[in-house]
């Protein structure tokens, strides 16, 4: 590949972010790419991927020759945003579909790309129960599945703990030694890919590129002096022995007695998923403890109001977005400030010409400058950080360091949930270690026994959608009744397991009992009547008709949930597009994004604790609904944009004609499913018909 | 908004776009059915039909991801994802909410399609809103209110078109004009 004085401009920028360089990739080498954020050093990436389009992505100068028909394989920075499918070989899977690999090689591809990224675990392993690292090493299977003649990995440990990221490391080499394959790894961090490569390309904001071969000892990490520890001030935060626990989760995590005074730091170490951020959101007030307690200078934490708290304690997030519930910079700061205060505050965090920007719009350092400021501008006597050097290139991490020494100079207590240890000793901290724990089984709802198990999920539909509409046509006892009656029988018999059914058919038994209520206040009026009021009037004919309204609604509603649990969205999609001829791409496209529904869920839990920290706990849910669900979507929106990068990069959209790897079949046994519904529906409707009680809906 | 140079043709991020808006709407059904549905569903058993002045909210899938995504069939797709997420996550439909999903969003569909796929402002956001209204009060109708009053009717109805038309109409202007300033839009 050979960069001519090469440049690319984002839409909407001024600045280009790629400006004039020209390089050239030869087969088998193996390049570092290093710089600081806004380096240009990711759209290089994107570049070699050839994951830039013309248009779509902005506008490029230059020229970039590649060699006709080469593979690339690309993984990006975040684990949870590449993930496609819900089982582990169905993930690998993927991107030999979009690229049209024959069906029979698609098994041995995938063994083999598990067995070079050491992922030993079964075909069906749920990709929502995988770690950072063991998630990363699933990327870059799917990549490798392709047989790619070059691998582009940008950021690929960032967002891991030490744990993850050696088994990508490890995984990596393993790559390289079976693979003939040309390697590009983007990173700020080179020490740690430095055996690994051969050429070291750097890349300076204003793209001034160096290009050397890579000798001897790695560029050493910024060197930081010890710190000066002030003498601990008053005492702030008094924890006796902890106890935590997350909702809904089994696991704890335990902590032993604590003091801290102003000016210290305690640090809170372990590894991803021991607990560390259930300790720092315990101490922060925002979960109660199972047992033990946490005195914020004398009272109890977790029973200030959430305004109260906003003042005393500040609290930085991972993402630090889940602080923002204002639509300007400016009124993220007002909300506990005065605007001469707001005027100082924004200047001092280099704020000042963001103040009417939007907080989501905000970039990264940009967002970690503004959720540092509102957790610290009131005079805050206690902060706590959630993993704040995470994905920091060199001088994020300076300036972290140089904030928190700064903070804690000020007498501010500090706790950081962190696995970086150069950080933990640069700001001086005492550390308390959290084992790691077995993480809890996953719990997976039973696989459909019998005949329902292996029916194609479309004969599942059709069966209980066609009698539906045969009910519909009358609203009486009868054909309710026996509709419910021979599904009561079918429904076992066809192996769909009742258990747990109940917790499903709440709703379906609610919304039957509250329409039977309507029904019967308002319904058509016939017979005597029993009570009116006002538009209300109770009759004879109202009650028989509530009744077989929520008859009917059970009827039509209760098979309806209780079948939808037994189909796998997967299988679903397999046989619309396979069975139905459906659109593969949006198919595809939706399955992708459902995956998202398990990280909304942990992205909800983190803004609930956030919401009472930034004392917007005491607003109500209704003026706040339309801010929250525009914070959702945006979130959701950002995550996509890593996930179609990913998904192109497997070959998602190209004209290729798809291939399967899994079958869906519509078989005679799926033909006698929907037939039985159907039958259902007409000796339902037949039942009514013949015992008179047949009352047609549209008369 | 990038311009595409035909605005009939999908690309691959379009159709990721829409999918992560439609299932996001989902989420957000499904949040607004745990918020409000318990205090919600009991008063409204009472009522005479105004109950349907909330079920706006659950037309937004089809109109918000039709102004976001702004191509043919983004509000059929985007109402009937949103549709399938709140069953799969769990309400008192199950499968049927497939069928609500299609309905409605086919309605919204029909609105944008007549106007050539050209207009995307608060005018034929709320007209969209309000046909997608009447196909839901269509569907609630047939399905759970069939034995109401010919008054019941009238209410539910005519309160199923507002609720379409401030909710997910006006709803989705401001959803949308938030994603904007927030800029998640750029490319």
């Amino acid at each position: 590949m050979e960069f001519t004085r090469f440049g690319w401009v984002y839409p909407g920028r001024e600045q280009p972010a790629l400006f004039d360089v020209s390089v050239a990739l030869n087969r088998g080498e193996r390049w570092l790419i290093t710089g600081p954020s806004g380096s240009g050093k990711s759209t290089l990436a994107l570049a070699l991927a050839g994951l830039l389009r013309e248009d779509d992505d902005g506008h490029g100068r230059g020229t970039l020759e590649r060699s006709p028909g080469i593979v690339v394989g690309a993984v990006f920075q975040q684990p949870d945003n590449q993930t496609v499918m819900s089982r582990l070989y169905d993930d690998v899977a993927f991107g030999l579909e979009n690229a049209g690999v024959a069906s029979a090689e698609m098994t041995d591809r995938i063994l083999e790309a598990l067995d070079d990224v050491g992922l030993d675990l079964s075909w069906a392993h749920p990709t929502r129960a995988l770690s950072g690292g063991q998630r990363q090493r699933l990327a870059l299977a799917g990549a490798l599945a392709l047989k790619p003649d070059l691998l582009v990995l940008d950021e690929p440990t960032s967002a891991l703990d030490p744990e993850g990221q050696e088994q990508v490391k490890t995984a990596l080499a393993r790559i390289m030694t079976r693979r003939s394959i040309t390697l590009v790894i983007v990173d700020h961090t080179p020490s740690l890919w430095w055996d690994m490569v051969d050429w070291h390309l750097k890349i300076q904001p204003g793209s001034t590129v160096s290009f050397a071969l890579v000798t001897g000892v790695a560029p050493a990490l910024p060197l930081v002096e010890p710190p000066h520890l002030p003498a601990p001030g008053p005492l702030v935060v008094d924890v006796s022995p902890l106890v935590v626990s997350r909702a809904g989760t089994v696991a704890t995590a335990s902590l032993p007695p604590q003091q801290l005074h102003e000016g210290e730091v305690l640090a809170i170490m372990g590894p991803n998923g021991s607990g560390k951020t259930t300790l720092l959101m315990t101490l922060a007030g925002l979960l109660p403890p199972l047992t033990g307690e946490v005195l914020l200078q004398e009272s109890p934490i977790h029973t200030l109001s959430s305004r109260e708290l906003a003042q005393r304690v500040g609290v930085v997030t991972q993402n630090p977005s889940h602080a923002f519930f204002h639509s300007r910079v400016i009124d993220e700061i007002t909300a506990h400030h005065d605007a001469e205060s707001a005027g100082d505050i924004l200047r001092q965090w280099g704020l000042e010409t963001l103040m009417n920007a939007h907080p989501l719009s905000l970039s990264g350092g940009e967002s970690r400058r503004l959720a540092l400021a509102l957790a610290t501008s009131g005079g805050q006597k206690l902060l706590l950080l959630d993993e704040p050097s995470q994905s920091l290139d060199a001088q994020g991490w300076t300036e972290l360091v140089a904030t928190l020494r700064r903070l804690r100079n000020q007498g501010v207590a500090v706790v950081i949930a962190t696995h970086d240890a150069r950080l933990v000793s640069a700001v001086g901290a005492r550390v308390v270690r959290v084992q790691a724990r077995v993480r809890p089984p996953l719990e997976t709802s039973p696989a459909p026994q019998g005949v329902a198990a292996r029916a194609n999920p479309l004969a599942l539909l059709l069966g209980v959608l066609i009698p539906a509409f045969a009910l519909i046509a009358s609203v009486d006892v009868v054909s309710a009744a026996t509709a419910l009656a021979l599904y009561g029988l079918v429904l076992p018999w066809a192996g769909i397991s009742m258990h747990r059914m109940w917790i499903r058919l709440t709703p379906v038994l609610l919304a039957s009992v509250f329409s039977a209520v309507t029904i019967a206040l308002y319904g058509q009026t016939s017979g005597e009547i029993v009570w009116s009021w006002g538009l209300v009037e109770i009759s004879q004919g109202s009650l028989n008709l509530s009744l077989a309204t929520a008859l009917r609604i059970l009827a039509i509603g209760a098979p309806a949930v209780v079948i939808l649990s037994a189909v796998d969205v997967t299988r679903l999609a397999d046989a619309l597009i396979q069975n139905l001829k459906a659109p593969a791409n949006f198919v595809m496209g939706a399955l992708a994004a459902l995956r998202l529904i398990d990280v909304m869920g942990i992205d909800r839990e983190v803004r609930s604790w956030m919401t009472r920290a930034r004392g917007e706990g005491d607003r109500s849910l209704l003026r706040r609904a339309l801010p929250e669900a525009i914070w959702l979507l945006v979130g959701a929106i950002r995550r996509s944009e890593t996930l179609a990068r990913a998904m192109e990069a497997k070959a998602f959209g190209t004209n290729a004609k798809r291939t399967h790897y899994r079958t869906s079949v519509f078989t005679a046994g799926d033909f006698l499913w929907v037939a039985l519904g159907t039958l259902i529906g007409v000796l339902s409707l037949a039942a009514a018909v013949v015992t008179g009680s047949f009352d047609a809906t549209f008369s | 908004m990038n311009a595409s140079p035909n605005r009939f043709t999908w690309r691959p991020r379009d159709i990721v776009l829409a999918s992560i808006v439609g299932v996001a709407c989902g989420g957000l059904f499904a949040l607004w059915n745990i918020a409000n549905v318990p205090v919600l569903q009991p008063l409204g058993a009472l009522l005479p039909g105004f109950q349907a002045l909330g079920h706006g909210v659950w037309l937004i899938g089809g109109v918000l991801t039709a102004l976001v995504v702004r191509r043919p069939g983004a509000a059929l797709y985007g109402e009937l994802l949103a549709a399938t997420v709140s069953a799969l996550i769990g309400n008192q439909w199950g499968a049927i909410t497939l069928v609500y999903g299609a309905v409605q969003g086919l309605a919204a569909e029909l609105v944008f399609a007549l106007f050539a796929y050209r207009l995307w402002g608060w005018i034929v956001a709320v007209i969209a809103g309000g046909v997608a209204g009447v196909a839901m009060a269509g569907l609630d109708l047939i399905l759970f209110y069939p034995a109401a009053g010919a008054t019941f009717f009238a209410i539910y109805g005519v309160s199923s078109v507002v609720s379409g038309v401030v909710l997910a109409g006006l709803g989705s202007v401001a959803l949308h004009r938030g994603l904007v300033r927030a800029g998640a839009l750029r490319a």
